[in-house]
């Protein structure tokens, strides 16, 4: 007994050791592309396991995707490898990150098949470094069932009716926190600081990730929570309920969009200009509504639970420039309000 | 020659060093006898290979074993500690060296049973080790040490932990075991009586060194210097000074007492100061015609069964003696003498 | 024993290079890529890096207090007593080891969160309207569920120590006329002294390190450990160079606490020359009045223990296409396990942790023998080893990202994940295995050597035996880190392959909440069925 468990242990110590080695043969290189994306992105829920293949099968080429984290990570990386790039193509990087990304000089232009059929507005990038592929607004979802009057704008999100009532996440490491940090600072200007002693009584909880205040959310801890436009779209698709609502403030809502370019240096050249024109087809832009919840760029037919994802007619966005002056600033500012208590 | 030691030297810097030359006959019972601390469990490690001497040879029935791992060497061990493998039943470790030696399995079953009876544990094949008594532990490993019929059997102080009783019957053992056996054994205690019963010969250790090595018999009566004639067993002893020398050695002690003593070595001449030395049994009481007469006072009475051991206050010091039964000596003035023939001198 | 020794230094070499490799290298490339004078004094410089350098010892002062306070009884109950289940309460307090620290957060939230099963259950008592119990979003929370985490691992640390004092001590004390509280003073506390202290500097470390615990059940920013400041700056490459000196003080401090939790390691070795076992007493032969508080208390461990773990489960059968806790019962999301997404994640786990648990034990023998062999040298290997645990993750991130943009290729993403897990537990493997291997009789080897065995039979059937008990504990914590490991298995993982605790993450992250309590459930049970497996073996045949 205790001799066959030892030589099952080594078995599968000798199989863990050469297992991994063996399988990954190298793709010749000339139908190989490399991509960074982001870990949602990239994860089995996510748009990759859908689009991946219909791109590989479309071209012939091999995708080998590396996943790095979150976008701000991936974007670090890029930059680290600047002078030894091993990837060609970066996925995610948002309009928050463009100055950085231009600032670095990390990406070549490349004005991809198909870019007329994109919304004029959604363009962040004139340059066309980064080309968008998806967006979403960064917006309050709540639990009708709970909430029968929901805030209507940023002002009315300070009533004491909303105590303890919201979850917002951490600007300084999660996405939508930034992105609900700059809609506030879009809206109120310097008056941000102000707005955010006011709100601080309303918020049950600032957490570190989407994900985690989104599970919080989910599990009824507070009726309000801070995501995107489309989250609703997700519960009428696959929890079959309509509770879960989104509403657009008078203020406007603010917009992410997110980006894909080919990095400077990239070793596939060829496979990543078709990989651009591939993710303004209708092949890829179709997808992404029901896999990576944002709205696609190009005009599509959208799945029905999409009526509960209401597209704002305001969007707001700062400028580029003003993000990379001033974020560390803004995030200083948001911290001293916060902990003013 | 079984095993034979030649210059063994291994030096512990501030401790001692260790010298050792030494032959063993085949299936001798050899004990290494001293007090703690003076290298003889050194040496029986030395020569099972757990440690490495700085220099010599280590000869097992002729060949030269000193280079080989202790698992080549075909000697076994039975620690004062028995060391018995806690995760095996009294089976398993008994056929521990068979197994090894890659036996039949019916050899090993029958061999084992062997052994458990030899050793009076009948049916202990499954016990476990923990359930066994100090005692029974001791036979199990003695046991599993001549298993596979080693060329050498070495037993490290392995009395040491038992009791009066048990020591006795365990010794039974372990001369039985030798007698039926045959092995060569090497036996390492710093208890003498044990010494003294069990063995067909002694080394006697002194600080890293055998002082000397003779039959149990040798050791005791004719020891070839002082400090094995102290350690073994109860010795009387007297200074004085060689007045003649002839086939008998004139000693004068303190206060003109003069003792005569068979020469043996006829190196000693008048004016030398010597040691003399005799047993307690050697001295007994004097009719008045013999040489060596020595008048003293007994001063204290120990008794012992078969035998008084008397404290006798004389001229030249304590002596003691034993007045066996029947006794004839009271706490009085008495008169003792040895005769020429027991007393050994020692030079200074 | 001459000509074994070239092999064994070869083999001696393997887990240094290893940690070389996989530790070293990427941290020092992080200190030499920022760490700098102006990096230390922008750091200090900052009142808003002092407050949360000083919050982040504050909480894990206390966290650490709480834990050991709280474990102690139990680990004085577990050391003297046999009760019914308890193999399985062992095995439970090891399990919340794996539990990543957002299914912990999630557990504790839907238990006593103010949507949390006690406080509906109390809301549906009393008609109140509002929820009574609120605890959570405040230091409270913290410390609930950092006991959660950590009472178990002070226990299971302290009560292997305390087991072992031999009764003859206790015997000798008593016939020398001691009564129980001068027993406790004089036999006892020395003895588990360093046990102790090695627990609460690893809890410490452990906690000071915390990262989204603190941040979620904090409430906010104002309750805020370095590492939360560290992710932020390490996010931008422009302020790499503060990441790392902040890094680098968290380390320091870290270190300190490593230090002395190496150094009690060594002094209990000293102790366990000497171990023994007590006798243990069936609780049930107790007078009332002392097994009342006794059981009592081991009702409220399993509980503390078990409740957020319960509760996850719970969640996991309900939620069918309703919202909220008021799901009726179904058992989809675990039919869903028939789909690949859902199984691969568990085999992948399985796997990585097996393999985990086969290096970490066959390098920890390694050292083991080392330090056996070397013991003046013992305290440098140990350090050396044990260093591991004052990086933050996020950090060691960081190295690795540099490292391998510096390296300009990608090693194989398996070996790479086992690689590290193997040395994230190697700390904890080498104490389990090193302090079994010190007892080892040295006599019962020389026996078998005079006996004809070689050095790999006696291996085989005597020193492995031997220290069996400590290869099983290694065992268990290799598995338990290795299962519940996120950060490297997100960053190191090749892609498609996928380790349940980031299933777990990505769940969430696709608002398949339930789905991911259903995930979190197969973890628990996987964990609690190995360890409950491992601590019978361990049990039976010795």
């Amino acid at each position: 007994m205790k001799k066959s468990l030892l030589t099952v242990l080594c078995l599968c110590m000798a199989v863990s050791v050469f297992a991994g080695g063996s399988k990954e043969k190298a793709a010749s290189d000339s139908d190989k592309l490399v991509i960074y994306a982001s870990d949602s992105f990239l994860s089995e829920w996510g748009p990759a396991p859908v689009v991946f293949p219909i791109f590989e099968k479309k071209y012939g080429i091999k995708i080998e995707s590396r996943q790095v984290g979150s976008t701000g990570e991936i974007v670090n990386l890029a930059i680290m490898n600047k002078e030894n790039q091993t990837a060609d193509i970066i996925i995610g990087a948002d309009n928050n990150l463009l100055s950085t990304v231009l600032k670095n000089d990390i990406l070549v232009p490349y004005k991809p098949e198909g870019i007329e059929k994109v919304k004029d507005d959604l363009l962040f990038d004139k340059t066309y470094h980064l080309i968008p592929y998806d967006y979403s607004f960064f917006a309050l979802v709540y639990d009708s069932n709970k909430i029968k009057n929901p805030p209507k704008s940023l002002d009315d999100l300070l009533k004491p009716e909303y105590k303890k009532s919201l979850i917002v996440m951490d600007p300084r490491t999660s996405s939508p926190g930034l992105g609900f940090l700059m809609w506030t600072v879009k809206c109120k200007g310097e008056g941000y600081k102000e707005y955010w002693k006011k709100l601080m009584p309303n918020i049950l909880t600032v957490s570190e990730g989407w994900s985690s205040g989104y599970g919080l959310f989910t599990s009824g801890e507070a009726p309000m929570v801070i995501s995107y436009t489309t989250s609703p779209a997700y519960h009428v698709e696959y929890d079959k309920i309509d509770n879960i609502k989104t509403v657009l403030f008078d203020d406007g809502n603010y917009m992410q969009t997110e980006g894909v370019g080919i990095l400077k240096g990239a070793p596939h050249m060829e496979a990543a200009k078709k990989f651009m024109d591939f993710i303004l087809s209708e092949d890829f832009q179709s997808e992404i509504p029901l896999t990576n919840w944002m709205y696609p760029v190009i005009d599509i037919p959208m799945p029905d639970s999409y009526k509960s994802a209401p597209v704002s007619d305001k969007p707001l966005l700062l400028d580029a420039e003003d993000i990379d002056k001033n974020l560390d600033s803004w995030l200083d500012g948001w911290l001293k309000s916060t902990m003013a208590k | 020659m079984k095993l034979k030691l030649e210059n063994i030297k291994i030096s512990y810097p501030g401790k001692f060093t260790l010298n050792a030359d030494l032959e063993l006959k085949q299936g001798e019972f050899h004990t290494f006898l001293g007090p703690s601390g003076c290298g003889k469990t050194t040496l029986l490690r030395i020569i099972a290979g757990f440690n490495t001497p700085d220099s010599g040879r280590i000869y097992l029935d002729g060949k030269d074993i000193t280079d080989l791992p202790p698992e080549k060497r075909s000697i076994s061990i039975v620690f004062q500690d028995y060391a018995l493998f806690p995760n095996m039943n009294v089976e398993k470790n008994i056929a521990y060296g068979p197994e090894t030696q890659h036996w039949p399995k019916d050899k090993i079953k029958t061999r084992t049973k062997e052994l458990l009876e030899a050793v009076e544990l009948p049916g202990y094949e499954k016990r476990k080790i923990e359930t066994l008594s100090g005692g029974e532990k001791q036979r199990i490993a003695l046991a599993r040490a001549i298993a596979v019929n080693p060329a050498l059997l070495l037993l490290d102080e392995p009395l040491s932990a038992a009791d009066e009783k048990l020591k006795a019957s365990l010794k039974a053992q372990i001369v039985e075991t030798h007698r039926k056996n045959k092995l060569t054994t090497i036996y390492v205690t710093h208890d003498q009586e044990e010494a003294m019963t069990i063995s067909d010969r002694i080394s006697v250790f002194r600080r890293g060194n055998i002082e000397c090595t003779g039959t149990p018999q040798e050791i005791y009566f004719k020891p070839k210097t002082l400090y094995t004639a102290k350690f073994v067993g109860q010795s009387n002893i007297i200074e004085g000074t060689v007045s003649s020398a002839g086939d008998l050695v004139e000693v004068r002690c303190t206060q003109g007492q003069i003792f005569k003593v068979q020469n043996r070595s006829y190196k000693y001449s008048a004016g030398d100061r010597v040691t003399l030395f005799f047993r307690p049994e050697c001295c007994t009481a004097a009719n008045g015609t013999e040489d060596n007469i020595i008048k003293g006072r007994i001063v204290d009475r120990i008794f012992y069964g078969r035998f008084y051991t008397c404290t006798v206050q004389t001229p030249m010091g304590l002596l003691t003696v034993y007045d066996t039964y029947p006794f004839h000596m009271d706490m009085a003035e008495c008169s003792l003498t040895v005769s020429p023939d027991d007393i050994i001198l020692f030079s200074e | 024993m001459k000509e074994t020794r070239l092999p064994l230094l070869f083999l001696f070499l393997i887990p240094f290079l290893l940690l070389i490799l996989f530790f070293y290298v990427p941290v020092i490339t992080v200190f030499m890529t920022g760490f700098s004078k102006e990096g230390l004094v922008s750091v200090l410089g900052d009142s808003y890096c002092r407050k949360i350098c000083l919050f982040s010892l504050e909480q894990g002062a206390l966290s650490t207090f709480l834990s050991a306070a709280i474990g102690f009884p139990g680990a004085y109950i577990l050391a003297k007593y046999t009760f019914r289940g308890k193999g399985f309460l062992k095995a439970l307090i090891t399990v919340p080891f794996v539990l990543p620290p957002i299914a912990a957060v999630l557990g504790i939230v839907l238990l006593i969160g103010n949507n949390g099963i006690i406080n509906r259950a109390l809301m549906a008592l009393t008609g109140a309207a509002e929820p009574p119990l609120k605890v959570l979003y405040s230091l409270k929370a913290i410390l609930i569920a950092h006991t959660f985490y950590n009472i178990p691992l002070f226990i299971r640390f302290v009560y292997p120590v305390w087991e072992k004092i031999p009764k003859s001590l206790y015997e000798a004390g008593r016939s020398l006329g001691a009564g129980k509280v001068r027993l406790f003073y004089t036999v006892t506390l020395p003895w588990i002294t360093s046990a102790v202290v090695a627990s609460c500097a690893l809890i410490f470390v452990e906690c000071f390190m915390s990262f989204s615990i603190v941040l979620v059940l904090g409430g906010g920013p104002q309750y805020s450990t370095m590492e939360v400041e560290i992710y932020k700056l390490a996010r931008t490459t422009s302020h790499i160079a503060k990441a790392c000196a902040l890094g680098g003080l968290e380390t320091l401090f870290a270190l300190v606490f490593i230090s002395i939790y190496t150094a009690a390691g060594h002094r209990e070795q000293r102790y366990s020359g000497s171990a023994g076992r007590n006798e243990e007493v069936p609780l049930k032969s107790l007078s009332m009045a002392h097994s009342i508080p006794a059981l009592l208390y081991v009702l409220f461990l399993l509980l503390y223990v078990a409740l957020p773990m319960v509760t996850i489960a719970f969640n996991s059968f309900t939620g069918n296409g309703r919202w909220g806790l008021s799901g009726g019962f179904t058992l989809n999301w675990y039919t869903s396990f028939a789909q690949p997404v859902m199984y691969r994640p568990v085999l992948n786990t399985v796997f990585i942790a097996v393999s985990t648990v086969i290096c970490a034990v066959l390098l920890s023998l390694v050292i083991a023998a080392v330090i056996s062999r070397w013991p003046k040298g013992s305290f440098l290997v140990q350090i050396f080893f044990f260093a591991s645990l004052a990086i933050s993750s996020i950090l060691l991130g960081l190295g690795y990202l540099l490292t391998i943009s510096k390296l300009g290729f990608r090693p194989n993403g398996k070996i790479l994940l086992v690689a590290v897990h193997t040395a994230a537990v190697l700390p904890f493997t080498i104490k389990a295995v090193s302090l079994f291997y010190s007892r080892i009789n040295r006599r019962c080897i020389e026996c078998a050597q005079s006996l004809g065995a070689r050095p790999l039979r006696i291996l085989w059937t005597v020193k492995l035996p031997m220290i069996k008990n400590g290869i099983f504990t290694a065992g268990i914590f290799a598995f338990a880190v290795s299962a519940g490991e996120v950060n490297g298995a997100l960053m190191l993982s090749p892609e498609g392959f996928t380790t349940m605790p980031v299933a777990i993450y990505r769940l969430i992250g696709a608002y398949r909440f339930y789905q991911a309590c259903a995930m979190g459930t197969v973890l628990l049970l996987i964990c609690i069925a190995a360890f409950y497996a491992i601590d019978r073996l361990g049990e039976v045949s010795l």
